[in-house]
């Protein structure tokens, strides 16, 4: 399978922070998560991406292109479906008008294909009804839901989407879940999120980054296989646990490496994985 | 009412499509309204999908500002008259706010005699320097992260909008010219087109607005050490005006060569 995106050595530095450092990366057709806490570097990482940030060193090449020759990074950016973690919207838009003005800055030059295109990706975000309704007047899950709209025109071939689902109520996240798996059939979905369950349930792969390193790049089921084991159910909170809380029945459930002998075993969750990945990895600074 | 010939396949599939002209189309309508056997003949989908597609449009594509349809009718294709007038320096209160300004620079310049015209001088070359700064600085352009990820050209971006505002602002700044007197009238525009240039360039190193503030502040000084021991019009004599020109020139050479740095996004 060719790679879509292709990353060797990246860094970039804010002064003498470095918020990337030695990233080296192959995305392929599909969805693929991007874990991380916050400040770990993933919004950097999706703009170096998105082409609208250059990497301070290391080499990008996205959908076979190079994004530092202005050419080919025009070419990239035709391909390309953006949704940056903080959206702005112009005021005084409408939300059919928000995503017509992105269709224009994006070449659809035809108004009557244009207005088609936008009705289309409304209607995927299940906003067809809100269309004539001006931005401030739509709820916060609507607005990132118009917001996704946009970085859906033109079906492109790589869509970098930061925290999509964020705002979302959970029928409107499934519904989102939907959306994403039907565009990943035929692109590149890269989804930095925090909602583990997302990843889950829409990601084949799963990158961790930590301190502007990847900690974690694999099948999201090999991430899950190392909390095998290491989820248990019990009467009392566990002292070494990396995290423990008392559940709706009343018993703790406890997660740390390995369980102890003889402990009531559960099926650990993607989130359980990625918080024992987090604890196991060294510090960077 | 009989009648004795039909409308041909191609006509009839132009009505459809709403591409015939307009006499041409309501000629077929005319025909259709009277002649059963060609209305048997119109396929009902495509001509609800059209209506429909008319009605939504109605309903949901909002209106064309009046600027925009202005920048269209000089020329201007759609996609470029959209993007001048989304602008933010076109919003009223910057525009209102920037007039008064120089307006009451221009009362000063006018009948505040000798310290009317420092302050004239000191403030009017700024105007369209920040007045072209706000229409593309990214703390008033919402959606300028997405706008940076899209293939439009940002160069053609910020030099659309800068002509569009300097050719709107154009009468405004003429009739500032007439109402000062003497010899600054007029060549106050030469530090402004220095000003406005040098602003487009060093904003392919910093934020449109912070380029406004350094070249203000440096403004201020060649003003102030002027002043010490000079009048007015040495502001705009023939030295200080081939300083502005060369100044302009530069900075739109600069801007022209640095031009991909305008097109990268950067984190203020």
């Amino acid at each position: 399978m060719s790679a879509t995106v292709r990353l060797t050595g990246v860094g970039k530095k804010y002064g003498r922070t470095h918020t990337l450092r030695g990233l080296d990366l192959v995305l392929e057709p599909g969805v693929t998560g991007l874990l991380g806490p916050n400040g770990a570097g993933k919004t950097t990482l999706l703009r170096i991406l998105a082409t609208v940030l250059p990497p301070s060193e290391g080499r990008v090449r996205v959908l076979d292109l190079d994004p530092s020759d202005p050419r080919e990074r025009t070419e990239v950016r035709r391909r390309l479906g953006y949704l940056p973690q903080e959206l702005g919207f112009p005021s005084g838009f409408t939300a059919f008008a928000f995503v017509d003005y992105l269709a224009v800055l994006k070449e659809w030059t035809q108004a009557d294909a244009r207005h088609d295109e936008v009705r289309r990706v409304l209607g995927l975000v299940d906003l067809a009804g809100q269309s004539a309704k001006k931005v401030k007047a739509l709820s916060g899950g609507q607005r990132r839901r118009l917001a996704l709209a946009q970085a859906l025109i033109g079906s492109p071939a790589l869509m970098l989407l930061d925290e999509p689902t964020t705002g979302l109520d959970p029928e409107q996240r499934a519904s989102l879940r939907g959306v994403l798996a039907e565009a990943a059939r035929t692109s590149t979905v890269l989804l930095s999120t925090h909602q583990t369950n997302d990843v889950a349930a829409l990601c084949e792969r799963v990158v961790v980054l930590d301190a502007g390193r990847v900690c974690f790049n694999g099948a999201v089921r090999e991430l899950l296989a190392r909390a095998e084991g290491c989820v248990w159910l019990a009467d009392e909170p566990h002292s070494s646990a990396i995290s423990t809380w008392r559940t709706g029945t009343g018993r703790y459930r406890n997660l740390a490496d390995p369980a102890p002998p003889g402990a009531e075993l559960v099926e650990p969750t993607l989130e359980d994985a990625y918080l024992l990945l987090r604890s196991s990895a060294p510090a960077l600074t | 009412m009989t009648t004795t010939w039909h409308v041909d396949d191609a006509a009839l599939a132009r009505w459809v499509d709403s591409t015939d002209g307009s006499i041409s189309g309501a000629s077929v309508e005319q025909h259709l309204l009277s002649c059963e056997q060609c209305r048997a003949r119109v396929p009902a989908e495509p001509v609800l999908d059209a209506v429909w597609a008319r009605v939504q449009d109605v309903v949901e594509v909002p209106p064309v500002s009046l600027l925009e349809r202005a920048l269209r009718r000089v020329g201007l294709p759609e996609a470029d008259a959209r993007i001048v007038a989304v602008s933010p320096a076109f919003r009223g209160a910057w525009l209102i706010g920037l007039a008064t300004l120089l307006a009451f620079v221009t009362v000063a310049g006018g009948y505040g005699e000798g310290r009317g015209e420092w302050v004239f001088l000191a403030v009017a070359p700024l105007v369209p320097a920040l007045a072209i700064a706000l229409g593309y600085d990214p703390e008033l352009d919402e959606a300028l992260e997405q706008e940076c990820a899209t293939p439009y050209s940002r160069l053609r971006l910020v030099l659309l909008r800068s002509a569009a505002l300097l050719v709107i602002a154009g009468p405004v700044f003429v009739a500032t010219s007439l109402a000062v007197p003497g010899t600054i009238a007029f060549w106050w525009l030469a530090p402004a087109a220095g000003c406005t240039a040098l602003v487009l360039a060093l904003s392919t190193w910093v934020a449109p607005l912070t380029a406004v503030g350094g070249v203000a502040t440096t403004w201020f000084v060649i003003v102030a050490s002027i002043a010490q021991g000079g009048s007015p019009a040495e502001v705009v004599d023939e030295r200080w005006v081939a300083v502005y020109a060369t100044v302009c020139f530069a900075a739109l050479v600069l801007l022209v060569v640095r031009r991909g740095r305008l097109a990268t996004w950067r984190a203020t």
